[in-house]
């Protein structure tokens, strides 16, 4: 007999230039101010990128410990924050779960490139024999991941996921599918990213996808035709995503339900194909096009690519409204924190009945789409969450009100695997 | 659920970049470890390294290909190289299926760390900070991130389903493998080519590992320095090279007529949340790991009669595994074969995995069982059947790779003989 497992969220964490806080996030999304600036961490003056969103009030020490702190990389830090503040938020008392049914499914993209330039700085001045000896723990891609389970005790199925923009999205999608797969019971999904270093920000602009511009409130502009790329960020977040009966016999409020999802390719940059995987993931809620009050949007502020996320939404849509945002605007792009970071905006929106705001949106004719600059007054039941990588690696999930997600079975609910009979 | 076979392998290795001469080697235990004049310089302990000497990219590609490769890291270029064999030698490609469905998934565990040391004495004077604002090559991004590798496998197949990479470092491999049986078993992707690749072999690598003790530390001959299971054991020697399956739904296989090397029966993936490189004896979070890979595939331990293992020649992780072998095996643990690839090869982090793997369905298909090299003194702790003495013929059916990494990651999966 198939037994049928729903995945709700029930703890939010996050640290971004916005707020070091779910609450103080929460008041920035209604507030509606770019929180963009100069880049301050290192002299950019010369620098092909000028901007990004710093999360410079963010002090590791208030949440992580001392000697935590000293053998691991910032966005190590980030998580190890997002990750303490999600656990409490969902009362989640670990001494009381199964540990090894507890996972970890982060997203990043770039690894801790601040404390590799202080190895590189070490290993050229000083000599090889004496460089740190946490370089290795630390600059690796799945370090977040690491020092979450031990630092939490967590024993079950966990992974890290990397691919350019959708780092954090691919972590949230398979994260999600282990608590519906039966891998997991409870997964800690989210990412992290600290791109702002020299090293890091050279590597990024390479891309060629980074926005040049020095004025900090007009530098990301999502479907703006002359917009010049996307700012990146720097921040975590973390979400704690559980199997609906679990939540509920430890008597957890979810906040919403998962409700569905598709992760596909363009590789070739067709729009029909990215539009594919949003009607995929659409189906496997069990919903129309109509159900959909919001869109969270990739909105890379480049030509091409605003184009083909325009042109594929306007095909799902087809005329019918619904808001479209990018609140990413606002702080920077999060890469491995970014997909998470836009889940939570849903959550918030619908909370708070509000559409969070696109600081830097066109105010002309834009590419198709026209995000509000500023925050808006709406009633958001079920949301869409998008995002592409440079390659075209393409996910998209629908989420929901808990309380509205009773519904028909739809065929995304699968067999559990540990519930067999032998 | 879905059943789901191997229907393609490609391997690039130090010890071959051809599957069948990859087979023929681990057989003949060839051990090709060799010195790194580079770690002599930097002072460092190891002085050994294993390389794919034998990979050259236009022994694999022509024209554009080679013109685009040729900017990116060497770690995409062997990843690349290894998944075309996989795929072109699933017939995949020609076989007149719809590919769109299929899905790519890579893992590396560093990616182009070497790329961004370049970049790093590109950008710096004489490697003196601060790093400044001169240009990069616009290559740099997909040379040294992870996007690129999967895209590019989409793009040259026609493949429209997921496209991603894993990073869980040394387990990173097999973890691909693991999300890629999940995804066909549950019908998200009729087939899934997944792999991972690695070329480690730069200076703050080496800097990094040997400062932490990571890296092999024995004295004498070079060609010595990786001995798992040795009672003078003393760390792993770092290597490069790719390794890409093609995992695809039984049914699917079976109607477009594929050879099947192998069926994957069952995997798990835990963390011991204890300490990022450190094991506990006991092994008892490995043990967690084999015991859920068994009840995953509905195989009981009398049924496994070998397994590949991580064997890395660190003496933590040699008694670690063997412990956890001897607490899911119990009386008959003495009885399985248990031999380590990276004896010859040495350690290619992310790709090791899968290249054991590769050698486990040789070990299936070949009848044989691969042998440990370099095995010259027991330890008393140590007391399995670690085949120190040549390949050794037998009736094979069922095998267990396991691999561990950084971060506290244990994953194993079984195989099965294909039918």
């Amino acid at each position: 007999m198939s037994i049928e497992r729903t995945v709700v969220a029930t703890g939010f964490g996050v640290v971004n230039a916005a707020g070091n806080s779910v609450g103080e996030f929460r008041a920035a999304l209604h507030d509606g101010a770019c929180r963009l600036g100069l880049i301050s961490r290192f002299d950019a003056t010369d620098f092909p990128v000028r901007v990004a969103g710093e999360a410079s009030s963010f002090c590791a020490y208030d949440t992580v410990p001392r000697r935590i702190v000293a053998k691991t990389d910032r966005f190590t830090h980030f998580a190890l924050a997002c990750a303490e503040e999600a656990i409490q938020d969902a009362r989640l008392d670990l001494d009381a779960e199964d540990r090894t049914r507890v996972g970890v499914w982060f997203g990043n993209n770039t690894g801790g490139w601040d404390l590799c330039e202080r190895g590189f700085d070490e290993y050229y001045t000083q000599g090889a024999d004496v460089v740190n000896p946490w370089q290795a723990t630390a600059w690796f891609l799945s370090a977040p991941q690491g020092f979450t389970t031990i630092r939490h005790g967590i024993r079950g199925m966990s992974k890290s996921f990397s691919g350019d923009r959708i780092s954090g999205a691919a972590a949230f999608y398979y994260g999600s599918r282990a608590v519906q797969w039966g891998n997991d019971d409870v997964v800690l999904a989210g990412g992290c990213e600290a791109p702002i270093s020299p090293l890091a920000l050279q590597c990024f602009s390479s891309s060629g996808e980074l926005s040049s511009a020095v004025e900090p409130t007009s530098a990301y502009r999502p479907f703006d035709p002359a917009a010049s790329g996307l700012v990146v960020g720097e921040g975590g977040v973390v979400i704690v995503l559980e199997e609906a009966n679990h939540a509920a016999a430890r008597g957890a409020t979810p906040y919403l339900e998962m409700l569905g999802g598709a992760h596909g390719t363009a590789p070739d940059g067709q729009s029909a194909e990215y539009a594919a995987v949003i009607r995929r993931a659409l189906g496997d809620a069990g919903c129309v096009a109509e159900d959909i009050d919001m869109v969270l949007c990739e909105g890379v502020a480049a030509q091409v690519g605003d184009r083909f996320e325009a042109t594929a939404l306007a095909d799902v849509f087809d005329g019918r409204p619904v808001h479209v945002t990018v609140p990413k605007s606002m702080f920077g792009h999060l890469y491995g924190a970014s997909f998470g970071t836009d889940v939570l905006c849903g959550a918030l929106a619908m909370a708070d009945d509000i559409v969070p705001p696109t600081p830097g949106a066109p105010t002309g004719p834009g590419l198709g789409i026209r995000p509000s600059v500023a925050t808006t007054t709406a009633t958001v039941d079920r949301f869409l969450v998008t995002s592409f990588s440079r390659y075209g690696s393409c996910v998209a999930m629908v989420f929901g009100r808990a309380s509205i997600a009773v519904r028909e079975p739809s065929n995304y609910r699968r067999e559990v695997r540990h519930g067999r009979t032998h | 659920m879905n059943d789901v076979v191997i229907t393609g392998l490609g391997v690039i290795a130090p010890n071959g970049v051809r599957v069948e001469h990859f087979w023929d080697n681990v057989m003949a235990g060839r051990v090709v470890i060799e010195n790194e004049p580079v770690m002599g310089a930097l002072g460092l302990r190891c002085h050994g390294v294993a390389r794919c000497h034998d990979f050259r990219l236009d022994d694999w590609w022509s024209g554009d290909d080679i013109a685009e490769l040729e900017k990116l890291g060497r770690f995409v270029q062997m990843g690349v190289t290894a998944a075309k064999v996989a795929m072109d030698g699933s017939g995949l490609p020609e076989s007149g299926c719809d590919l769109s469905g299929g899905g790519a998934l890579f893992a590396s565990a560093v990616g182009g760390a070497p790329e961004m040391q370049d970049l790093y004495e590109t950008l710096t004077d004489n490697g003196v900070p601060p790093v400044l604002a001169r240009p990069v090559p616009s290559s740099a991004y997909d040379g040294i991130f992870l996007d690129y590798l999967p895209g590019s496998l989409a793009r040259r197949y026609g493949l429209r389903g997921m496209t991603g990479a894993l990073t869980t470092g040394c387990t990173a491999g097999l973890d691909a493998l693991g999300l890629a049986v999940e995804l066909v078993r549950h019908g998200e992707a009729p087939f899934v080519v997944a792999g991972a690749s690695e070329s480690p072999l730069n200076g703050l690598s080496y800097a990094t590992l040997d400062v932490i003790g990571c890296l092999s530390r024995t004295e004498g001959p070079v060609e010595r320095a990786s001995r798992p299971f040795d009672a003078s054991r003393a760390g792993f020697v770092i290597s490069e090279g790719a390794a890409f399956v093609v995992i695809e739904n039984a049914e699917h296989a079976a109607a477009r007529d594929a050879h099947v090397w192998a069926e994957v029966l069952g995997f798990a993936s835990t963390s011991n949340a204890h300490h990022m490189t450190d094991l506990l004896a006991d092994g008892g979070s490995m043990a967690l790991t084999i015991e859920r890979a068994l009840d995953d595939g509905h195989v009981d331990r009398d049924a496994i009669d070998y397994i590949n293992a991580h064997g890395s020649s660190t003496p933590q992780n040699d008694l670690f595994e063997t412990n956890a072998i001897k607490s899911v095996f119990g009386a008959i643990a003495g009885s399985i074969p248990v031999s380590s690839l990276k004896s010859m090869i040495g350690h290619s982090l992310s790709s090791a995995s899968l290249m054991a793997l590769i050698a486990t369905i040789g070990a299936l298909h070949r009848a044989t069982v691969p042998p440990t090299a370099n095995f010259e003194t027991p330890d008393p702790q140590l007391d399995l059947d670690y085949v120190t003495d040549g390949a050794r013929p037998a009736d094979l059916n069922t095998a267990l790779v396991m691999a561990s990494g950084f971060g506290g990651i244990h994953s194993a999966a079984v195989l099965g003989r294909a039918a």
